[in-house]
């Protein structure tokens, strides 16, 4: 009995001290060894451990384990309950990985039979202590450590709650069907394994697709919020080199006073039709728009147009001042952007590709009620508009004319919008009509 | 008659606009009229909408209650042939995509001897007033105004069944009859083949010998039949 007692004992400290060790190195800490609170603590372990080979129920083993081996953890550590956890979870799987490279090695290449185990304590006290070797290899690895490191700071991200759960139930799962390899399956807790493996992960994947879901509207957000900044940088640049623009003006002035009047004069005078005066219009016009997010959307487009030296004229008609914006709901307004922001790039890849004008007309009004969008161009030569309706065509060569496509999918299922395509001269335009 | 539509919110401007085109007027003894306004109002938009004969529009690009693009883009949409010239304060450059989508005559800076060049776009004006301007027609969902002057020629593709209409800047493969554009053209177009229409005043040379037209771009065609040499012998 003492000597069943005694191999049970080295069994059970050589998974205690693996256990501790393997913590050790995932949690990496800087700790000082209290000798008599650490010996405590692996001794009470390895009791747990050495009582829990007379329990007849895996179950009971595994999550007492578990739990007892975080709560030390986190009192050896001093470490938040979510990370000790966490960390537990990896040992427990190595233990399982160590288990089934040492059942396999037993089972299958020595052909030994799992009597033997049951029957011979000696043996058993062999297999713990080449289990925790083959755990102490996988744990001295310097990359496999590191690697299993970045996975628990990543954890970290997700929801402490479902986490734990989820960490749970996998633990009860993967030893369960180890303990069914070894001493056979009962059918009942075949279902039941089964029945709590699927609801676990069907709740899974039902968070993910809840985060998803999160995901893209922050996504969303984060365009949003990225495109005004980088409309606000573009802005700002412009009014820097405007300030030095109007310094290096006003010397030009000052020199011209104390030389002649009529010179300075006519320097003004030459200032007031400067081309920047016009951007300051536009950009004013644009503002007058208070669809918020096609103002954005043009104002972004807008400052492209300019940092390609694309000549534009913005237009927001003055009656669009006493239009009701609360007619124009998320989804309409989403399509909006969607077939503004298309048209757009689109004139604007087409402009591009022209030497000779490069010239974009954006004229927004309302009539009868209706909102109207117009987006102009000026086109190469010999473009084909007989196929502009095709799925797929664009005169930009391959992986491009998608947009259209996707224009002709909002306006299939959204029988408000309305467009049509007109050519004045060399002006392409895109009409697009919104009834209320 | 030629109705001449002027807006302008600055009165000096507005009298100066008016001095001149009576001082034209006057000298070439064309019956005329002005309907003169200081911002877009009711009246204004009313004289749009009225049919008066050979309007010359002479706008301002901006006065207190609307802009000038808005007007503008009213009048096109039902009348493609009056003639509209723009005055502006701003930088011309910016406006030449609507010079031509809007089909302009001209766009003149307040700042630079506006007076005289309002004076030479009268007169141009003048020349082209009452004549039908623009090529309109729709075809495969897409509406299209040519102006006539930008129409080189138009001739028939057999193999594709298409009309090509040729202009200085692009070629339009349309679903039309040559006989169909035909009747929206001016009489500065004629048949010179039965599957070819040219535009007489952008025709330089026609050499009949070894029946070649040749354009104002320098591009040639060789569709020219019997009846279209005999009628403009004495021509070209």
């Amino acid at each position: 009995m003492i000597g069943k007692l005694f191999e049970y004992f080295i069994g059970a400290l050589s998974v205690s001290v693996c256990s501790f060790y393997a913590s050790y190195r995932y949690f990496s800490p800087e700790i000082k060894v209290n000798l008599k609170k650490h010996t405590i603590i692996i001794l009470l372990y390895s009791l747990y451990l050495m009582l829990m080979y007379f329990s007849e129920d895996s179950f009971i083993r595994i999550i007492g384990n578990y739990c007892l081996l975080t709560m030390f953890n986190c009192i050896i550590f001093k470490e938040k309950i979510y990370r000790s956890y966490i960390v537990s979870f990896i040992v427990m799987i190595l233990f399982l990985l160590a288990e089934s490279i040492f059942s396999f090695f037993v089972l299958k290449i020595f052909m030994i039979n799992m009597e033997v185990f049951r029957e011979n304590y000696f043996i058993t006290m062999i297999s713990n202590i080449s289990i925790t070797s083959i755990i102490y290899i996988f744990v001295k690895n310097d990359c496999v450590t590191n690697k299993i490191n970045k996975v628990i700071n990543y954890f970290e991200y997700f929801n402490i709650n479902r986490l734990c759960l989820i960490l749970l139930i996998s633990i009860i799962s993967l030893s369960s069907f180890l303990y069914g390899i070894y001493f056979g399956f009962s059918s009942v807790m075949f279902l039941i394994l089964n029945i709590v493996v699927i609801i676990n992960y069907i709740f899974v994947i039902i968070e993910m697709v809840f985060e998803k879901k999160e995901v893209l509207m922050f996504e969303k957000k984060y365009n949003d919020i990225k495109n005004n900044l980088e409309t606000n940088q573009m802005l700002l640049k412009k009014e820097i080199y405007s300030n030095h623009e109007n310094n290096n003006n006003l010397i030009s002035i000052r020199g011209l006073i104390q030389n002649d009047k009529n010179d300075a004069i006519d320097y003004i005078n030459s200032l007031i039709v400067d081309k920047r005066k016009n951007n300051d219009i536009k950009i004013s016009n644009i503002n007058k728009l208070k669809i918020y997010s096609l103002r954005e959307l043009i104002m972004n487009k807008y400052m492209k147009m300019e940092e390609k030296s694309i000549e534009t004229v913005v237009n927001i008609d003055k009656s669009l001042e006493s239009f009701d914006y609360n007619k124009i709901d998320i989804e309409l307004n989403k399509n909006i952007c969607t077939i503004v922001g298309i048209f757009l790039d689109n004139a604007m890849q087409e402009v591009e590709n022209n030497e000779k004008q490069k010239m974009i007309g954006i004229y927004i009004y309302l009539e009868k009620q209706k909102l109207i969008i117009v987006i102009s161009n000026n086109f190469r030569t010999n473009k084909d508009f007989n196929k502009i309706e095709d799925d797929g065509f664009s005169t930009k060569g391959e992986n491009h004319g998608y947009g259209l496509s996707i224009v002709k999918n909002i306006l299939d299922n959204n029988k408000n919008i309305v467009n049509y395509k007109s050519i004045a001269a060399n002006i392409f335009s895109q009409k697009i009509v919104i009834k209320f | 008659m030629v109705s001449f539509v002027v807006c302008e919110d600055n009165q000096i401007i507005n009298k100066n606009i008016v001095d001149t085109i009576n001082k034209l007027m006057m000298k070439n003894k064309i019956p005329y009229k002005n309907y003169v306004f200081y911002d877009y109002n009711k009246n204004f938009m009313k004289s749009i909408d009225s049919k008066l004969p050979n309007k010359i529009y002479i706008l301002d690009i901006e006065t207190p209650s609307a802009s000038g693009i808005d007007v503008v883009r009213k009048i096109r949409e039902h009348d493609l042939n009056s003639i509209i010239i723009f005055l502006t304060a701003h930088d011309e450059l910016g406006y030449t995509i609507l010079k031509q989508e809007f089909m302009f005559l001209a766009f003149i800076c307040k700042f630079d001897d506006y007076l005289g060049k309002l004076e030479k776009a009268i007169k141009k004006a003048l020349k082209i007033a009452g004549q039908k301007r623009v090529l309109s027609f729709s075809d495969h969902g897409i509406i299209y105004n040519l102006p006539l002057d930008d129409i080189i020629y138009i001739t028939r593709d057999s193999v594709d069944r298409k009309c090509i209409i040729k202009t200085d800047y692009s070629e339009f493969k349309v679903s039309k009859s040559l006989s169909e554009l035909f009747e929206q053209l001016n009489e500065n177009f004629k048949f010179s083949h039965r599957a070819c229409i040219v535009n007489m005043e952008r025709v330089r040379t026609i050499d009949k010998k070894n029946k070649i037209i040749t354009f104002d771009n320098k591009e040639t065609i060789d569709l020219m039949n019997d009846e279209f040499k005999k009628e403009v012998v004495g021509v070209k």
